[in-house]
This record gives structure tokens, C-alpha cells and sequence, in this order.
């Protein structure tokens, strides 16, 4: 698969991504509304269209992808709390990635961008709710959105690979 | 990292992973893991309603938006009554340990079960 070089294209794939997000972030609230106990905590599925994004099209639009997917999950889903939680911990979720991905693995890259997701959606909760107990959740909730993390990379590192799609230059990547 | 004869999980992968995992749960197990509860605090809006003891039965009604009633009975809390509109706050069920709370996002309000060592910075109203 070639990708896309002009514009035009590479808008219709990030269409199409964001797309995927969409799907992905409302199956994700479905799960996550029936596990934990805090509304608007998300597992970070969607994190893996940031991930792709990022690695084959770069961090404009991986940004403009996160922002159309947290309104429209949050339009779609009639929780617009949901939108500070996505919005606040997704951007952090990719710059943090983009910072690490010419160095660390894909893997690696995605974990710890779901520990800095989390993170952000606990610090946003405890902001929201007004109360620092809910800090106390933190630990586990970060637990659940490593092994997450962990699969979404490996899912990542498998389709980057087997469709050999190419990964964009980043400034500071060696190879 | 593209070559298609490299694992696609490396070992070090692996060892990240772990890591950051045995971090969380040893924090988790400092801050939360110690002794039972034994003062439930309530808070509206960030302000402490009412402090009751874990170890006598009682009920306890909450107004803000919406309702929400707690209720303390065998040494753990729980939601009985609420017309909140996803009734997350219910669904937790029943905490006991130190430092667990129910929250109810809506109606910014939370309960939390604190007790020795554990430092409250409220603001009686």
C-alpha cells in the first residue's frame, strides 16, 4: 500500500481514521461504563488510530483527528463531560508519543502513552469532581490502561508491518 | 524497527511494561492497601457535609441536583437511592477500605471513608 502523497489523499485517510477513532471510542465508553466506577474514564482503545496516525501521517493530523473524534463521541454518547476527559488526555496522550517515537519501540511508545492518558483523566476527574479521593483509583485505572496500552501497540506494530505502510520522516529519526 | 524478522513483542517490551505495572500497583498498595476505614466523609461541591462513623448503621441523604442516599451498614457504604442520570454512583456498590469513595459526578457529590493517618483538609461549612 502507497501512501497517499498529495493533500487531498492524505485528508481522506485521515478521514478515514478518524472514522475508526469514532467506532473504537464508542465501543471503548461502552466497556469502560460497565467496568469503573468513574464516568468519562476511558480505557483508551482510540489510542491506537493516535498511535497509527502519528506514525504515518504526523501530529497536525493527528491532533485534528483526536479533537473531530472527542466531539463527535461526546455529541454521539450525550455525555459532553466525556469531552474534557478525551480532549485533555488525548492531547497529552500524543504529544508524549510524539516526543518518543524516533526512540523508543512502538510498543513501549504506546504504554506509556497510556499511562500519560490515564493519568490525565484522573487529574481531570479529581479537577471536575472537586474531590482529591479519586486519586486514590489512579493506580489500578493506570494498571488497566498499561495492559491496554500493551495491546494496542502490538496490534499496531503487527498492521504497520504486515500492510507495510510507510512510516513518515521524523525530524529527529536516525533511520 | 521494520524489519520483519525481529519479534513484533520485544523483551524489553515486556520489561516496560512490568515495570510500570509493579510501580502502580506499589503505589497503590502505600497509599491504600492499609487497615479498615473508620470515618465516612461527605462532600457537596467540595465542601464536608457530615462526617459519620463506619461502625454504626445509618442512612444518610445527600441534596444537591439530584438525590443521592447513602447507606452504612456492616461497616461498608453504598448507594441505595438515586435519580442521577447514569447511577454510576450505585453501581460501585459497597467500599470498605481506607481511602474508597463513591462518587456522584452530576451532583458533585462524593463520600469517602478515611480514617487514622490520613490527612483531611476540609472545610467544615
Amino acid at each position: 500500500m502507497q501512501l497517499p502523497a498529495d493533500g487531498t489523499r492524505k485528508f481522506v485517510f485521515a478521514s478515514v481514521l478518524c472514522g475508526i477513532a469514532l467506532a473504537l471510542s464508542l465501543i471503548d465508553s461502552a466497556i469502560s461504563s460497565a467496568i469503573f466506577p468513574l464516568p468519562g474514564f476511558k480505557l483508551g482503545l482510540a489510542n491506537i488510530v493516535s498511535l497509527f496516525a502519528i506514525y504515518t501521517l504526523g501530529f497536525s493530523y493527528a491532533f485534528l483527528i483526536l479533537v473531530v473524534r472527542s466531539l463527535v463521541t461526546a455529541l454521539l454518547s450525550g455525555n459532553v463531560t466525556m469531552l474534557f476527559f478525551s480532549l485533555a488526555a488525548g492531547a497529552a496522550s500524543i504529544v508524549v508519543m510524539w516526543l518518543l517515537v524516533g526512540r523508543l519501540s512502538i510498543i513501549k511508545t504506546s504504554v506509556t502513552g497510556s499511562v500519560c492518558h490515564n493519568a490525565v483523566q484522573v487529574a481531570v476527574a479529581m479537577v471536575i469532581t472537586s474531590t482529591p479521593q479519586v486519586a486514590y483509583y489512579m493506580p489500578i485505572l493506570i494498571a488497566a490502561g498499561t495492559l491496554s496500552g500493551f495491546a494496542m501497540g502490538a496490534l499496531c506494530t503487527l498492521i504497520i508491518r504486515r500492510l507495510k505502510i510507510p512510516t513518515i520522516q521524523h525530524p529527529w529519526r536516525i533511520t | 524497527m521494520k524489519n520483519s524478522d525481529e519479534h513484533i513483542i520485544k523483551i524489553s517490551d515486556i520489561v516496560y511494561t512490568a515495570a510500570i505495572l509493579i510501580a502502580a500497583l506499589v503505589i497503590f498498595a502505600l497509599v491504600a492497601g492499609g487497615g479498615k476505614g473508620q470515618t465516612v466523609v461527605f462532600k457537596l461541591d467540595g465542601e464536608v457535609l457530615a462526617e459519620l462513623p463506619l461502625d454504626k448503621d445509618a442512612t444518610y441523604e445527600v441534596q444537591g441536583a439530584y438525590t443521592n442516599v447513602f447507606a452504612i451498614e456492616g461497616s461498608t457504604l453504598r448507594v441505595t437511592e438515586t435519580n442521577c442520570p447514569h447511577q454510576e454512583c450505585q453501581k460501585t456498590g459497597a467500599v470498605s477500605a481506607m481511602g474508597a469513595s463513591i462518587v456522584c459526578a452530576p451532583n458533585h457529590v462524593s463520600a469517602t471513608i478515611t480514617g487514622e493517618g490520613v490527612e483531611i483538609d476540609a472545610i467544615t461549612g
